[in-house]
C-alpha cells in the first residue's frame, strides 16, 4: 500500500510500504525576519472587536497577525497599531454574511471615526463552493474577517487576509492601481500567493504581498493614516561620565499638529548597564542627571522631569524623563548627561556610546502614539524606526469622519502625486556627520 | 409571435429595467478575500482511455482533505480500482495528469501557498511513489523564489505554465521561472531543461 511521507520539504521515494529510500535534497532555509527597520512616517489604529456567544464563553479566532501585518505596511512607512482587543457577545452574529452585518452601531466601534475597527466573527457565510475570508469597505471605515477559516489555513494561517482587507479600507481594490499580479497584496484571493510567514514577505524569500507604487500614492492619501512623530536621540562625546550634554534629544518633525513628546524611557537593561547616579553603591564615582543650559532650545530645564530624582535613579537600569504638556514639539531639542556604568566595568571608564548599542529608549507622544527604538550602530535611536510594533497610549481621537459603507470602488479615483519625502534621512545623516567632528577627549576614571 | 419569444421578450426588458439598480448596488458592495473550492470530484484520464485518477472531497470539503482512486481499464470494458488513499494536498493538486502507461503526476497545490508536494509522481502498478517539495523545484531551476513567484501564473507559487506531457509522454514539462521544468517520469527525477 502506497501512502504520502508525512515529511516535507525532502524528495522521497518509496518502492513498497516497508521501504523507505531518501534521497538527500537539503531543504533551502527557512528562516524568518525581524520585523523590518525601515523608517516610519505614518500609522494607523485598529479597533479589533472579537465576537463571542452571548454568554460570552465561546469566542472567534483573532488571527490579525501583527508581525506580517506590520511588515506588509513597513513598505510604504506604515505601521498598524492595534489596540487593545473588546469583545461583544452576541451569538448571531458569530456567523454572518459580511461587513455590512457587523458595522452597525452599537457592535464595539471606537469613537474615533479614523480608528479601523476589526470584527472577527467565527465564519462568514459564502457561496456554495467557495469561502469567504474576509471583506471590508472601500475606503470605509470595517472589516470582518472570518477567524476559524484564516485561522486554520494550511500550514499556520492565511497571514495576509487581515492587511489585505485593511488595505480595503485605505482605498485600495483588487484591480486598480497596478494589483492583480499574484505577489501583490490587493490581488484578489483566488490568484494571490499567500505568505507563510514574514520571511516570504517583500523584500524577503519570495517577495510576496508587495504593493505598487500607485497603490503606496493612493494608500498614503487614506484619511485613516496619522503622521509619525520624528524624535531623534543622538549621543557625543567618548562617555556620558561628567556630562550634561551626552545624549541629545531632538524633535525634528511629524506628528499632528501640536503633538508633543509626553515621556523618555531609556532601558538600559539589553545592555546590563545602569544609571550611576549618586557615589553611592553599587558605583561610587557618579555624576549626576543634568541637563545642558546652552541647549535648550524651545523647551526650559523646568519643562522635564527626571522621575524619582536622581537618588532613586542611582543604581537603576531604566530612567523616565516626562515633560510637561506643550513643553516639547517640533523644532525643539536639549541635551542631558548622566554616568552610566556596565555591570562588568562598575567605576571603570564608564559605558563608551559603542557599548550602549542596543539601549532602548521609549517614547510616548501626547496623541497616543508610543514606539520603543534602539539605540543603533549609528550611535542614534528615532521614534521612527520602532523596534518591535509601535503601540498607543489611551484612546485615538481627532480625524476626519470616515463613515462606513458609504465611499464604493466606483469610479476609481485618480492617483495622486507622490508627496515629497520627508526630510528625515538628511537630518539623520547631517547630524552623524556632525557627530564624528565632535568626539570629545576620553576622560579617565580615578 | 410565439409565447416563447414573447417571454424572452419579457426577460430582455425586465433585465433592462432592473439593471441601474443591480449596478449601484454592486458597487456599494464591499471588497473581499475568497477563493472557489474545487468541485467535489474531479476525474483525469490519461490519453489511451486505460487509466484514470479521481480526486474526491468526502465531506463537501468541510476539511482540506481530499482523497485520491486510480483505476485501470475503460469505461466501456470496466474498471478495477488499483490505488486509493489519502492525498497530502490541501483540496488537491492543482494540476493532474495521467500517462499513457499508468504514471500519475500531481502538480502543486488547490491553495496560494508554498507546496510541501510540488511534484508528485505516482505509479500505483508499480507501488512507487517519488515527491519533490517546493525547495526541490528551486534547487532544480536555480531560480530565487522571488523570481518564481514573479512568473508564476493560477495562483501557484512556482508554475508560470500549465503542464503538458511530451510526445511519448516520459516527460512533464512545466514553465516556471524564466525556465523549463522537466519531470522525468520514468526516471522519477526533476531537473531545469538544459
Amino acid at each position: 500500500m502506497i501512502t504520502f511521507p508525512r515529511t516535507k520539504g525532502t524528495q522521497q521515494l518509496i518502492r513498497s510500504s516497508k521501504s523507505l529510500l531518501v534521497i538527500g535534497l537539503s531543504v533551502l532555509g527557512g528562516t524568518l525576519s525581524p520585523v523590518s527597520a525601515a523608517p516610519i512616517t505614518r500609522y494607523f489604529t485598529i479597533n479589533p472587536i472579537r465576537i463571542c456567544n452571548t454568554a460570552g464563553t465561546t469566542c472567534a479566532p483573532t488571527p490579525f497577525f501583527p508581525n506580517e501585518t506590520y511588515k506588509i505596511y513597513s513598505q510604504v512607512g506604515v505601521a498598524p497599531i492595534f489596540l487593545p482587543i473588546k469583545q461583544i457577545n452576541n451569538s448571531s452574529l458569530l456567523t454572518v454574511n459580511g461587513v455590512a452585518n457587523v458595522s452597525v452601531p452599537g457592535n464595539g466601534q471606537h469613537p474615533n471615526p479614523t480608528t479601523i475597527n476589526a470584527w472577527f466573527a467565527n465564519s462568514l457565510n459564502s457561496a456554495p463552493g467557495s469561502v469567504l475570508y474576509g471583506e471590508a469597505w472601500l475606503g470605509g471605515n470595517g472589516l470582518v474577517i472570518n477567524g476559524s477559516a484564516v485561522q486554520s489555513y494550511p500550514p499556520s494561517g492565511r497571514k495576509d487576509t487581515f492587511a489585505h482587507e485593511v488595505g480595503h479600507n485605505l482605498g485600495l481594490g483588487h484591480s486598480d492601481f497596478g494589483a492583480g499580479a499574484g505577489n501583490n497584496l490587493m490581488t484578489a484571493g483566488s490568484s494571490r500567493l499567500i505568505p507563510g510567514g514574514v520571511g516570504d514577505i517583500t523584500p524577503d524569500g519570495a517577495n510576496l504581498s508587495q504593493l505598487t507604487a500607485s497603490q503606496k500614492t493612493k494608500l498614503l492619501a487614506s484619511p485613516f493614516l496619522a503622521p509619525v512623530p520624528d524624535v531623534l536621540i543622538d549621543t557625543r562625546g567618548s562617555t556620558p561620565f561628567d556630562s550634561n550634554d551626552f545624549f541629545l534629544v531632538k524633535f525634528n518633525s511629524g506628528g499632528a499638529s501640536n503633538v508633543f513628546l509626553k515621556s523618555l524611557k531609556v532601558d538600559l537593561t539589553p545592555v546590563n548597564a545602569f544609571f550611576d547616579s549618586t557615589n553611592i553603591s553599587p558605583g561610587n564615582s557618579s555624576s549626576p542627571f543634568a541637563i545642558s543650559a546652552a541647549d535648550l532650545i524651545g523647551l526650559s530645564a523646568s519643562d522635564i522631569t527626571l522621575e524619582g530624582g536622581n537618588e532613586a535613579l542611582n543604581g537603576q537600569q531604566s530612567m523616565t524623563l516626562t515633560f510637561a504638556d506643550n513643553a516639547f514639539k517640533a523644532g525643539d531639542s536639549f541635551r542631558f548627561g548622566v554616568d552610566i556604568d556596565l555591570f562588568s566595568g562598575i567605576d571603570n571608564f564608564g559605558a563608551t556610546p559603542s557599548e550602549l548599542i542596543g539601549s532602548l529608549f521609549s517614547f510616548v507622544f501626547s496623541d497616543g502614539f508610543a514606539v520603543q527604538s534602539a539605540l543603533d550602530a549609528d550611535l542614534t535611536a528615532s521614534s521612527t524606526l520602532p523596534n518591535g510594533l509601535p503601540t498607543f497610549v489611551g484612546n485615538p481621537s481627532g480625524g476626519a469622519n470616515v463613515p462606513p459603507g458609504t465611499i464604493t470602488d466606483d469610479p476609481d479615483p485618480v492617483p495622486t502625486p507622490a508627496p515629497a519625502p520627508l526630510p528625515v534621512l538628511g537630518v539623520l545623516s547631517a547630524l552623524r556627520c556632525a557627530r564624528t567632528l565632535r568626539k570629545r577627549t576620553k576622560i579617565a576614571r580615578i | 409571435m410565439s409565447k416563447a419569444h414573447l417571454y424572452s421578450l419579457f426577460l430582455v426588458i425586465a433585465s433592462l429595467a432592473t439593471a441601474p439598480d443591480a449596478g449601484i448596488a454592486a458597487n456599494k458592495m464591499p471588497a473581499n478575500d475568497s477563493i472557489t473550492l474545487p468541485p467535489a470530484s474531479r476525474v483525469v484520464e490519461s490519453k489511451n482511455g486505460a487509466y484514470r485518477f479521481r480526486i474526491y472531497t468526502t465531506d463537501n470539503w468541510r476539511t482540506p482533505s481530499p482523497r485520491g482512486t486510480f483505476s485501470v481499464g475503460s469505461t466501456s470494458s470496466g474498471q478495477r480500482v488499483v490505488w486509493q488513499g489519502k492525498l497530502p494536498h490541501p483540496y488537491g493538486p492543482r494540476f493532474t495528469l495521467v500517462t499513457k502507461v499508468g504514471d500519475v503526476i500531481l502538480l502543486d497545490g488547490w491553495l496560494n501557498i508554498k507546496p510541501a508536494y510540488a511534484v508528485t509522481i505516482l505509479n500505483a502498478s508499480k507501488g512507487s511513489l517519488v515527491s519533490f517539495s517546493y525547495e526541490d523545484v528551486v534547487r532544480s531551476l536555480r531560480v530565487s523564489p522571488s523570481v518564481l513567484a514573479e512568473k508564476a501564473r493560477f495562483g501557484s507559487w512556482w508554475m508560470t505554465s500549465k503542464p503538458s506531457l511530451d510526445a511519448y509522454e516520459n516527460l512533464a514539462l512545466i514553465a516556471a521561472g524564466g525556465k523549463m521544468l522537466i519531470v522525468d517520469v520514468r526516471q522519477a527525477k526533476i531537473y531545469a531543461k538544459p
